[in-house]
């Protein structure tokens, strides 16, 4: 018996219903969310979708341009490589690199960081501001940099930059987490809960991590953007994954030596880059401004 | 307010001090040999890698190595390179002009541009032209600035010949790097052809600027038009508004100052995002700068270079976080009383 | 006053910043060509990588010599290709003496060394510059044998070390060398580019200062060209030598630009920045040519692009291995794909242009088939885990090892062998190799002189695998002695015959798969003339000159 109570209770959406809500009224942030999805349908799926191995090498068609150029075929709708390799699969195969193990990277760190970071924020004191103090000196110098120390202690392979993003990632998680429960735990409801004897659990739990969700999955869309960023820049400085696997950034650096005579060696997996990105960017700016929107509205 | 300079320059202080911890500590982490990696003199040097042990306090306790390696990095010895055996400190430091020479120009180019663009964008809220706006910078801001550089190489350069492809100057015009910075350089010099080199530097010099102040630029309008946003609904605009003063009056006087204190607080953030770009960016263009020359290291496994080019970059960052947070307190006396750490 | 003088500063500071914006601005709209003096009297160059150092000696990289041999130094004989002979250049004339066993070389008088801020020549060149140029490197006590690294690797594995006995100087401007035997490769070996002649004045002077590494840092030679500084990844920059003792250079500076990516030095030289650059993409050589701004020269240059496996490591110590490995590899798509048809599958370690080479293919044809069989018998069936190391840089004899490494590793997936891709920065690249770090490599060889012995002995000899450029770290004492015999031979039928014999078995034991010849290719703006490109030696800009447009003004009605 739905809806049958007696009285008439307006129920409040929780924070995250509220920003869902905000969101779907914006049509751009639905795109977004649509194309991502999309994106990772197809990294999930890349090894039954792709039309060729990406390794495969048709020595009969090298440099093909694509399909919708005059010299293009369609049997290689994003032409092929210098080697002879079709874009469409490797670019389609890429996405397992350039967004399956960024979002890997992010999930390792969340699961990692979000702990530390509820902890210190429940803490106080000394302990408190100069956790504060420091992870603010850390998350000033950009992952970048920090990824290439890590490189350059382990030397350029896909499990050392996983292990260099994850390491970069996780003091942004603290620090975004610690500020968040920073802000909520001097609120009234909190302080109401801590009067009415909840515990420390319970009131982490139940209390405030239920109003700190909307800034945490800003806080994943920003280090999934970083991370791609990240892996795809190290892969362009010969520095992250190696050639020949078809990771974004890589196969950007590779195509910059024939790019005057096959520009769309360069220009897809760019592209390709670009949107993901971009996808991503929309998303966790709409989230922003329906936080925004929220807060003031409150 | 000298209180909060303290405190903060004490952090300062402390922080560049664990810096030189963790180099002492990623000394022994990389791979080969410790003293290698710190002096750069190799073992099959004989005499000068014993004299480098007795200077380095290779046989004793990590603290007095500590010590050692301390003192030698604030004596400006950071040893020598691995390939060209040259002393890292003296090279880096026309480096170091190189790379800010491109971070100011491409820092002042977005506040120029990206300021009175996000106001504006405020003004017009949802107006076609804020939306052409937001839309463009937040594509931009997407953009991976590996790609975008390459993009407009091929387009700037190679199709249209507006610009070269790298470098600082056309390396004719014999001019000795003393800064680093191309133009102070050229202007010291008493070269003959001071003008032609002087605008051969600028064709050089505009298309890495416009790449890199992409970020910031993109960035800065967006933080610019939230903060005048704000700025725009609070009560002491209704009040000038009511009192009749002009809308331009308003503009000036009210919003841009009050907009600017947000905006001022963003801009270390926005330069260490501009310092990560700033790495691609002279590697794509061969810019002689900290950047490129890390990158190099990296790829020559030549660890002194490598851990001189991190020190500086991220003492560079940190200054500049710090002068900056220095300078809104001063500036906006109202947000400094929830700068001291309670609240 | 101050506070005056203070906004007075401000102001201008303002104005320097708008100005450059404005400059900024301005200076986009401008073409980018100017007809400035200095740039129309220097020549820029852009070279593929760092050299090693300065002094070739040292050296073996084609990129040290590019950028030394024949503009910093001479040597005392010169090779002429085109009349198959050699001429004279430091030494005016020379005379074999004592059946061979004994050259005598009269040098020439007034030969200038550089004047540099760092030194002043207090003499011309005499016999002390020959006799310290060749000690250096012959004999161990030598005060400056050991400077540098002390690695001679020409001298090691060109035999040139063992064949000297002595360097004596008979009077100022003669010196005599006295050789262990008779050598019909002496005089090559004295022509190539490696034997150059340094100054003893600036070794003394510089050993007082207590600074003897700058003899290679900061060289002073004879050649047309002088050094003026070198910034590491960016520049060497050389002025012309003005005393020089042949027609000095047209050029007033010569600039290399170092710009390892083949992709942009295509497009500075497409626009303009570059005057000439070295390996262009063979991809795009069509596209140059139909430039009218720019022509694509190609030169024939003896040399192998192979890929040679590191026998001191197993599995690469089984023959069996080695052959199963060169059967996997399709050359025939290496040389379409890489090459772009511009190159010739190697029948052999000899390219064509060596007179000792045969037509008869001895190499291992494309059978994955049999390929696998083979590590069957050698006990791999499942296959194994190996590493293809590829240069960083493009040569004469393979324009992408990269590329050519993923074909590679393709071709190898197909017998169960998995292969990793590595790369280094080049001079890394090569420091590892030396130490022996590789599995397999793709690299190449560029004889240094006509005679067939420089094929097989810098390569493959145990002499090269001590010390020299012997990749295969391959020592057969049976080879080593094959070789020695072709050397004794003096009928040319006879000695061309051995070498058969000794390619036939080098290629029996597999240390290395050849794959391809190729023609040296060097692109260039067209005004500029007279690049030089020898065969057997470094590229030389002695006679470049810039052929100015006919006078505008003049020609304008």
């Amino acid at each position: 018996m739905p809806n049958a109570s007696i009285y008439y209770q307006q129920r409040e959406p929780s924070p995250l219903q509220q920003i869902w809500l905000h969101m779907s009224a914006n049509p751009f942030a639905l795109a977004a969310l649509y194309t991502l999805a999309l994106l990772l349908l197809m990294m999930v799926c890349s090894a039954w979708l792709t039309p060729f191995s990406p390794d495969q090498q048709f020595a009969d068609s090298i440099s093909q341009p694509p399909s919708w150029h005059e010299q293009g075929q369609i049997r290689f709708l994003f032409g092929t490589d210098d080697l002879g390799r079709d874009l469409l699969s490797r670019i389609m195969a890429g996405s397992v690199y350039s967004l399956g193990y960024p979002l890997l990277a992010v999930v390792i760190a969340a699961l990692i960081g979000i702990p530390i970071g509820a902890w210190a924020g429940m803490s106080r004191g000394v302990q408190s501001s100069a956790l504060n103090h420091f992870l603010d000196v850390i998350n000033s110098i950009p992952s970048l940099l920090l990824a290439l120390l890590v490189i350059a202690i382990l030397g350029p392979a896909l499990q050392n930059v996983m292990l260099a993003i994850v390491v970069v990632l996780i003091p942004q998680f603290i620090h975004s987490v610690h500020s968040a429960i920073y802000d909520e735990r001097y609120q009234d409801y909190v302080m109401a809960s801590r009067l009415n004897g909840c515990s420390r659990w319970y009131i982490l739990t139940r209390v405030i991590f239920p109003n700190i969700t909307a800034p945490l999955v800003m806080q994943v869309t920003l280090a999934l953007s970083t991370a791609i960023f990240d892996i795809a820049a190290l892969g362009f400085l010969g520095l992250g994954v190696q050639a020949p696997a078809p990771e974004w950034g890589t196969m950007l650096a590779r195509s910059l030596e024939h790019v005057y005579l096959s520009p769309w060696t360069m220009i897809l997996p760019g592209f390709a880059l670009f949107l993901t990105l971009l996808s991503i960017n929309v998303l966790g700016d709409s989230i922003r401004a329906a936080i925004q929107e929220r807060v003031r509205s409150a | 307010m000298i209180r909060y300079s303290i405190r903060r320059l004490l952090l300062l202080l402390i922080t560049l001090w664990l810096l030189t911890v963790l180099m002492f500590v990623l000394h022994h982490l990389f791979p080969g040999d410790t003293l290698t990696n710190m002096s750069g003199i190799r073992q099959s040097d004989g005499v000068a890698y014993q004299q480098a042990q007795q200077h380095y306090a290779m046989p004793q306790s990590w603290l007095s190595q500590y010590w050692q390696f301390f003192l030698h990095l604030l004596h400006g010895d950071w040893g020598q390179s691995l390939v060209t055996q040259r002393g890292v400190f003296a090279d880096i430091m026309p480096q170091l002009g190189a790379t800010l020479e491109l971070t100011i120009m491409a820092m002042t180019l977005s506040l120029v541009i990206g300021v009175p663009m996000g106001m504006y964008a405020a003004v017009q809220q949802r107006g076609p032209l804020d939306r052409v706006i937001m839309g463009v910078s937040l594509s931009a801001y997407s953009i991976p600035a590996f790609w975008l550089a390459q993009l407009a190489l091929l387009l700037f350069a190679v199709k249209l010949g507006w610009a070269p492809i790298s470098g600082q100057l056309n390396p004719l015009f014999n001019i000795t790097p003393v800064t680093g910075s191309v133009i102070i350089d050229i202007l010291l010099s008493d070269s003959p052809y001071r003008g032609a080199a002087l605008k051969d530097a600028l064709q050089h010099l505009w298309l890495p600027v416009l790449v890199l102040s992409s970020i910031p630029l993109t960035m800065l309008i967006r933080i610019t038009r939230n903060a005048t946003l704000d700025v725009l609904q609070q009560n002491y605009l209704r009040a000038a508004r009511s009192r009749g003063l002009s809308e331009s009056r308003i503009m000036v006087k009210h919003v841009m100052p009050n907009a600017m204190q947000v905006i001022v607080r963003q801009l270390g953030l926005q330069f260490s995002l501009l310092m990560s770009n700033i790495i691609i960016i002279e590697t794509i263009f061969n810019w002689p700068g900290i950047g490129s020359s890390l990158i190099k290291s990296i790829y020559e496994r030549d660890y002194p270079v490598m851990l001189g080019g991190l020190f500086t970059l991220a003492a560079l960052i940190l200054l500049v976080n710090v002068a900056v947070e220095l300078y809104h307190a001063w500036r906006y006396p109202q947000v400094r009383k929830e700068l001291y750490a309670e609240r | 006053m101050l506070a005056h003088r203070c906004s007075r500063n401000g102001r201008t500071a303002w104005q320097l910043v708008f100005g450059s914006f404005l400059g900024l601005g301005l200076a986009a709209c401008q073409p980018a060509t100017t007809t400035v003096a200095p740039l129309q009297q220097g020549l820029v160059y852009c070279s593929e990588g760092n050299p090693e150092g300065f002094n070739p000696q040292l050296g073996t990289s084609g990129t040290t010599i590019d950028a030394t041999s024949a503009q910093l130094y001479d040597r005392l004989l010169d090779y002429d290709a085109e009349q198959q002979q050699f001429v004279p250049a430091l030494a005016e004339r020379w005379q074999a003496l004592d059946d061979g066993q004994r050259y005598r070389f009269h040098l020439r008088r007034n030969v200038q060394f550089h004047s540099t801020p760092w030194f002043t020549p207090s003499r011309a060149l005499n016999a002390d510059d020959v006799l310290f140029s060749f000690q250096r490197w012959l004999q161990p006590n030598h005060p400056y044998h050991a400077v540098n690294g002390g690695n001679y690797p020409f001298f090691t594995s060109s035999g040139l070390m063992n064949l000297i006995v002595a360097v004596e100087r008979i009077d100022d401007y003669t010196v005599d060398f006295q050789l262990s035997r008779r050598d019909s490769s002496f005089l090559a070996n004295l022509a190539t580019d490696f034997a150059v002649i340094l100054s003893a004045d600036y070794g003394q002077q510089l050993l007082h200062a207590k600074q003897p590494q700058q003899l290679d840092r900061q060289p002073i030679g004879t050649g047309p060209f002088q050094f003026v500084e070198f910034r590491k990844d960016l520049l060497i920059r050389y002025q012309r030598h003005a005393d020089y003792w042949r027609e000095a250079p047209f050029f007033e500076q010569l600039v290399y630009v170092i710009t390892t990516s083949a992709n942009k030095r295509m497009l500075k030289l497409l626009t303009g920045e570059c005057d000439v650059i070295p390996y262009p993409l063979v991809d795009e050589l069509q596209q140059l040519d139909i430039d009218d701004d720019i022509q694509v020269s190609s030169a024939v240059n003896p040399n192998i692009a192979y890929w040679g496996f590191n026998t001191a490591r197993p599995p690469f110590d089984q023959p069996l291995v080695r052959q199963a490995l060169s059967h996997a590899v399709n050359r025939q798509a290496i040389i379409q794909a890489i090459y772009n048809g511009n190159a010739r599958q190697a029948s052999g370690i000899l390219p064509e242009t060596s007179w000792a080479f045969t037509e008869l293919d001895q190499t291992h044809a494309y059978n994955p088939q049999l390929a696998k069989q083979l590590l069957q018998q050698a006990g791999y069936e499942q296959g194994f885990n190996m590493r293809i190391w590829a240069m960083p840089v493009q040569r004469a004899y393979n324009p992408n090892a990269q590329r050519m490494a993923e074909l590679i590793q393709a071709d190898l997936a197909q017998i169960g062998v998995r292969a990793e891709i590595v790369s280094y920065e080049w001079n890394e690249f090569r420091r590892r190799l030396d130490r022996g770090e590789h599995d397999s490599v793709l690299i190449g060889w560029v004889a240094d002189n006509a005679d067939p012995d420089n094929f097989f002995r810098p390569i493959l000899s145990c002499a090269a695998a001590a010390g020299g450029n012997n990749r295969t770290n391959w020592c057969d004492p049976n080879f080593d002695q094959l070789l020695e015999q072709a050397l004794a031979e003096t009928v040319a039928d006879n000695r061309a015959q051995l070498y058969q014999a000794i390619e036939t078995y080098a290629l029996q034991q597999a240390p290395l798969m050849p794959i391809a010849n190729s023609l040296r290719f060097q692109a260039h703006r067209t005004d500029i003339s007279g690049v030089e490109l020898p065969p057997y030696g470094a590229i030389s800009f002695r006679h470049a000159r810039r052929i100015l447009p006919v006078d505008e003004r003049g020609e304008q009605p």
